[in-house]
């Protein structure tokens, strides 16, 4: 998959999930650290990773499931684009 | 005590039996041997008397109606304010059914009246349907037929142990009004302990998401694990020990709400609890895709932490002796104190025994102690 359109899906699901509580992701840069930015929950950051594995066709061990892997979108993209 | 009083089989050709007069008015104080009500079969018009005298609680028929041989017509107490079973007993032949057997024993019946079990759902080991049988059903030792009341969840697997005198006597008075009896408690906390000993764990493991909820939810199977009086039900008046700590964690996806289960949770530590509860939580979020076969839960923990709720007042699960409910407003007045709630059966846990319990959680344990097999530091 094309790596912008990897990076933009992962950030169409963010901006959804947070709209859902309320928050408005649209100004979320590709590097900043998701779960510092309070714009999702733990429960919304879990969901935000079944919707990944499914959305790419990935399973994920969850002893690489860190920040140091999926802490933001460019983390989470490149991680997709490494193993798909 | 409260006894049924059933249409009896008068010979062995009516299989029916028609009421003709309702002699006695409920909550009448009635005389043993006082004739209750006259009924009528093909052959003959019997009297039906007071087996002992009492109150006529309550009429199950009306005149001019027909019934079965077996159905309960009345129910006579001691008392006049005596509380009824919780369900109404199903319609059997207390005589002579088809195969020869005879009726349940009155203790089985009450059993089966408890849950919402009809006698011919209940496999028969002996002549008469005993209440061994019935627990049989009710613990999954026996298979469950398709025709009874199904629980939410089997029954996870246990061993058996009567109630000491004392807890059989506060079973039967916190019983009084109905079959159970949940009783609610909750501790208002300091977050702040608790929020600092979660961040450094998340820290520890490079932890994608705040792990405060699933520690304290492990924290409450370990309190299980050595608490096995609080992992239990009540099957009649025995105490069904649980072999394990199954938890179970309400979990929202947008207007769905999941109960995920993690099995033999007194078994991982909490670095492990944590990637366990976030592995099925994930799994119960993929539109149950790869969901692992359903696991009877033991115990019960649900959080609204992510909302502005100061009380959260959870409902108890089957077959579950408490259920945690957590609430952690981030914002309002109330923000910085937080609350476990726990609803409970009181006829398994004392009251003091479940503010211990609220105030093993509200405290985070010393760091020494959740570190985990794998953390080498």
């Amino acid at each position: 998959m094309d790596p912008d359109r990897t990076t933009s899906a992962i950030r169409g699901e963010i901006e959804r999930l947070a709209r859902r509580a309320g928050h408005d992701a649209s100004g979320l840069a590709d590097d900043d650290l998701i779960p510092a930015t309070g714009l999702l929950d733990s429960t919304a950051i879990l969901e935000l990773i079944a919707w990944y594995e499914d959305h790419f066709g990935l399973e994920i061990p969850e002893e690489v499931l860190t920040i140091d892997n999926f802490g933001s979108i460019a983390l989470m993209a490149a991680w997709a684009q490494e193993h798909m | 005590m409260v006894i049924p009083i059933v249409a009896p089989r008068t010979n062995a050709n009516d299989d029916e039996v028609h009421v003709v007069a309702i002699l006695t008015a409920p909550g009448a104080r009635v005389a043993r041997e006082q004739c209750l009500m006259e009924i009528e079969t093909e052959k003959s018009v019997v009297e039906i008397l007071a087996p002992r005298e009492g109150y006529l609680l309550r009429l199950e028929v009306t005149e001019r109606q027909h019934v079965p041989v077996g159905t309960v017509l009345a129910w006579l107490g001691e008392q006049p304010d005596e509380a009824l079973p919780a369900a109404p007993l199903p319609e059997a032949s207390p005589t002579a059914p088809a195969d020869g057997g005879q009726g349940p024993t009155l203790k089985a019946r009450a059993l089966l009246a408890a849950h919402g079990l009809a006698p011919d759902a209940v496999p028969r080991s002996g002549a008469r349907l005993a209440v061994r049988d019935v627990l049989n059903v009710l613990s999954g030792q026996t298979a469950h037929p398709a025709t009874a009341l199904q629980p939410a969840f089997p029954l996870a697997p246990g061993r058996q142990e009567p109630l000491m005198p004392a807890a059989r006597a506060m079973a039967r008075t916190v019983s009084w009004q109905r079959e159970a009896a949940v009783a609610y408690m909750e501790l208002r906390y300091e977050v702040d302990p608790w929020t600092a000993h979660a961040r450094a764990f998340a820290q520890r493991h490079r932890l994608l998401s705040d792990p405060l909820v699933p520690l304290l939810a492990q924290r409450l199977a370990v309190w299980a694990a050595s608490h096995p009086h609080g992992n239990a039900t009540l099957l009649g008046e025995m105490r069904h020990v649980y072999d394990h700590v199954n938890l179970a964690m309400t979990t929202r996806s947008g207007d769905t709400l999941h109960l995920v289960v993690v099995p033999e949770a007194e078994t991982l530590d909490p670095l492990g609890f944590v990637q366990r509860l976030a592995h099925l939580q994930r799994q119960a979020f993929r539109k149950g895709r790869g969901l692992p076969a359903v696991v009877a839960p033991t115990i019960g923990f649900s959080s609204l932490s992510s909302w502005a709720i100061s009380r959260h007042m959870p409902i108890l699960p089957p077959h579950g002796a408490v259920m945690i409910g957590h609430a952690q407003p981030p914002r309002g007045p109330d923000r910085g104190v937080g609350t476990l709630g726990a609803s409970y059966d009181h006829r398994l846990l004392a009251g003091h025994q479940v503010a211990e319990l609220l105030e093993f959680l509200s405290q985070p344990s010393p760091p020494e102690a959740t570190e985990d097999k794998s953390d080498g530091s």
